[in-house]
């Protein structure tokens, strides 16, 4: 019996030796596939799949083809940690990527570190996944504290505006949000003119609108996601209220222009990656578009590309790291990656031994005609 | 005793023989037969419709999570998230214990927002939204723990409802004015039953903690409320067999969700797949084995 224990333990041992054979190399993904942030999942998993599908088509990486195992966790911790469990105790992974949702990368993200395995651009703006520095532990966008700022300072200092407002969700996006423009109004010598909060699900913002309106605002920050932001922008111009809003990178989604309608016209938002918008593209993204429009049977958006450039920067990594990946031979190369801007425009990315966040720019769009626009160059977060 | 004897084999060589993934469902399915086991008794046996036990489940998770970081060993943060989650339910029994029906459904479900509203505002205390992280317990001795409790629970609970006490909660549930003239006072049975399933969600709380080794306000609001009432009503309300299989059935079901997610047609919105097929199945249950899965194996 001992003996059928020692053996099991080994076998064990193995098969979690770093998810990577001679011919494949395993890398696992949490997603929420059926959930509240489906929609958002969806465009997760595909846009991982089409840079994994791209690299295994030319030969995969010195020789071994990635493949990606996705779990579903319907946004739910619980899920989560038995699809975690699955992944290290089942099949092993390599790396997890894109992991989506905060309560799930929280629950689940010291289990992937623990068992040895990468935990890479996560799909929460949390400062936890990539501070403080660890070897195994990359993020990707900042924490809405960070990259929500930027993109105020600039518009507040373009404008001249004085008397800046917020409506916010009162949850931990919407604190963030708000605890970020209060240390840029701090840092500019400004007051809040009014603060407006809501409850996640909310959907009738006339209170929230009237009550800025009111106090006089000049400049309007949303700490929204898709459907407040809709809501909350259309509602004032209902009411004949012309005021600048800017909403989070939550709200810089083709979604917003696409359900809002010719309304949505003049809203700002903070961008961390770009639209991969066919009209203007240049030839090597009108071609991605289309290869990924025959493959999935849906428009990419913004979030495809976020996965797409994540993904990128781990098979890149993978390629430097040499023939005998290891944990600290992956590790090591993304710390000495540097990209410049690519066929979507993504900023350049430079991680380094004390910096693990990949995203550390933003820049600011405006919806014009329908259609997300820049406005802005990219600025760095601090 | 006899129809513990499987579960007791399953819980004594389970660690040996499954993978970790396996321990980890097993160890959630023994905490939600904890969970429900206090709420079997409120709504099942004294037939009252609670909608905030996800608030007692998550008094005990963050209770075990902040003792627990201030180096309580879980001997004895795990009863102390029981007795603190029994004294918040004692804050909710209060006002709805002369309440029935509809409006004690209503009073628990607007003490679940409270509890969860204090969870989020407390920030000093609880880390507000951004929850709180909780430090790990081997795996093996974690299942152990949550099966012995959850075994516990079910002989615990089998043996109140033999006591004076459990046949004046299913004379509650029958006729809650013939439970009065026979001697039963309706507002303290009901304070009773509330405070065991407070104490039972408290403690499935504390496990439920250790498991997630992370909480946050979020993760105990009515939905889950609502999923384990529906867990207790797939399974089979009133029977003990029912609260088991219900809670297999709820960890088990997302892999049938899986399954029905791949099969599902790219033109429909993939968004509250999981929400839909809780219903349908429900739908099905109520339509066809009105009983629940207890109800229908006892049938075969």
């Amino acid at each position: 019996m001992r003996l059928l224990f020692l053996c099991l333990a080994f076998l064990s041992l193995a098969t979690r030796a770093g998810g990577i054979t001679p011919t494949e190399i395993r890398v696992g993904s949490l997603q929420d596939l059926s959930g509240p942030i489906a929609s958002l999942g969806v465009h997760f998993r595909n846009g991982t799949q089409m840079r994994f599908d791209e690299e295994n088509a030319r030969g995969g990486v010195h020789g071994r083809q990635l493949k990606l195992l996705v779990e579903d966790t319907g946004y739910d911790p619980k899920r989560g940690v038995l699809a975690t469990e699955k992944l290290l105790g089942g099949q092993g992974i390599f790396a997890a990527i894109h992991n989506l949702g905060s309560p799930v990368v929280m629950a689940t993200m010291p289990r992937f570190v623990e068992a040895g395995v990468l935990h890479l651009f996560p799909g929460a703006p949390l400062s936890q996944v990539y501070e403080p520095v660890h070897p195994l532990k990359f993020g990707m966008s900042p924490s809405y504290t960070l990259s929500v700022p930027p993109g105020a300072r600039h518009l507040i200092k373009e404008n001249g505006f004085r008397r800046v407002g917020i409506l916010y969700q009162d949850d931990d996006m919407g604190r963030e949000v708000q605890r970020g423009i209060e240390t840029l109004l701090d840092e500019l010598g400004l007051q809040w003119c009014e603060q407006s909060s809501y409850k996640r699900g909310a959907t009738d913002f006339s209170s929230q609108i009237a009550r800025l309106k009111a106090a006089g605002c000049d400049f309007v920050v949303l700490g929204t996601v898709v459907r407040e932001t809709i809501g909350a922008y259309t509602e004032a111009r209902r009411g004949g209220w012309q005021v600048p809003m800017m909403v989070t990178a939550s709200g810089y989604t083709a979604q917003v222009p696409q359900l809002g309608g010719a309304a949505m016209d003049g809203l700002y938002a903070v961008a961390l990656v770009p639209q991969p918008e066919a009209e203007g593209a240049n030839r090597a993204l009108a071609d991605w578009i289309v290869r990924y429009k025959e493959k999935f049977r849906t428009e990419p958006n913004t979030w495809d590309v976020y996965t797409w450039v994540g993904t990128d920067l781990f098979v890149r990594a993978l390629h430097a790291a040499g023939p005998q990946p290891t944990l600290q031979k992956v590790s090591a190369a993304l710390e000495q990656l540097r990209t410049t801007r690519d066929f979507f425009g993504s900023q350049p990315i430079a991680f380094s031994p004390t910096n693990h966040l990949a995203l550390g720019q933003v820049r600011v769009a405006q919806i014009r005609n329908g259609r997300w626009e820049n406005v802005t160059d990219y600025l760095p977060i601090r | 005793m006899r129809r513990f004897i499987p579960l007791l084999l399953v819980l004594a060589t389970a660690p040996f023989i499954l993978p970790t993934w396996g321990i980890a469902q097993l160890g959630f399915v023994a905490t939600y037969i904890v969970a429900g086991t206090g709420l079997m008794l409120l709504a099942g046996y004294a037939g009252q419709l609670s909608l905030c036990h996800a608030a007692f489940i998550g008094v005990g998770a963050y209770t075990e999570a902040i003792l627990n970081t201030q180096g309580w060993p879980f001997v004895l943060s795990m009863p102390a998230a029981g007795l603190f989650a029994a004294g918040v339910g004692l804050l909710a029994a209060w006002p709805a214990r002369r309440l029935s029906g509809i409006a004690f459904a209503i009073a628990t479900l607007s003490f679940g927002f409270i509890v969860q509203e204090v969870l989020t505002r407390w920030e000093a205390l609880t880390g507000g939204n951004a929850g709180l992280s909780i430090p790990a317990l081997d795996p093996a001795t974690l299942f152990w723990l949550a099966g012995s409790l959850a075994l516990t629970a079910l002989w615990l609970l089998g043996r109140v409802l033999d006591s004076s006490s459990g046949r004046a909660w299913v004379a509650l549930r029958e006729d809650s004015t013939a439970a009065a003239v026979l001697g039963a006072s309706s507002p303290a049975m009901k304070v009773q039953a509330l405070l065991l399933a407070a104490a039972l969600g408290g403690i499935a709380g504390a496990l439920y903690a250790h498991q997630l080794r992370f909480v946050s306000p979020e993760q105990f609001d009515w939905v889950m409320s609502i999923e384990l009432l529906m867990m207790l009503v797939i399974g089979g309300l009133g029977t003990r067999t029912g609260i088991v299989l219900g809670a297999l059935f709820l960890i088990a079901l997302p892999q049938a969700i899986g399954l029905l997610r791949d099969a599902w047609p790219a033109a429909l919105p993939p968004a509250g797949l999981e929400l839909f097929a809780f219903g349908l199945v429900l739908v099905l249950s109520l339509r066809f084995a009105p009983a629940g899965l207890a109800g229908w194996l006892r049938s075969l």
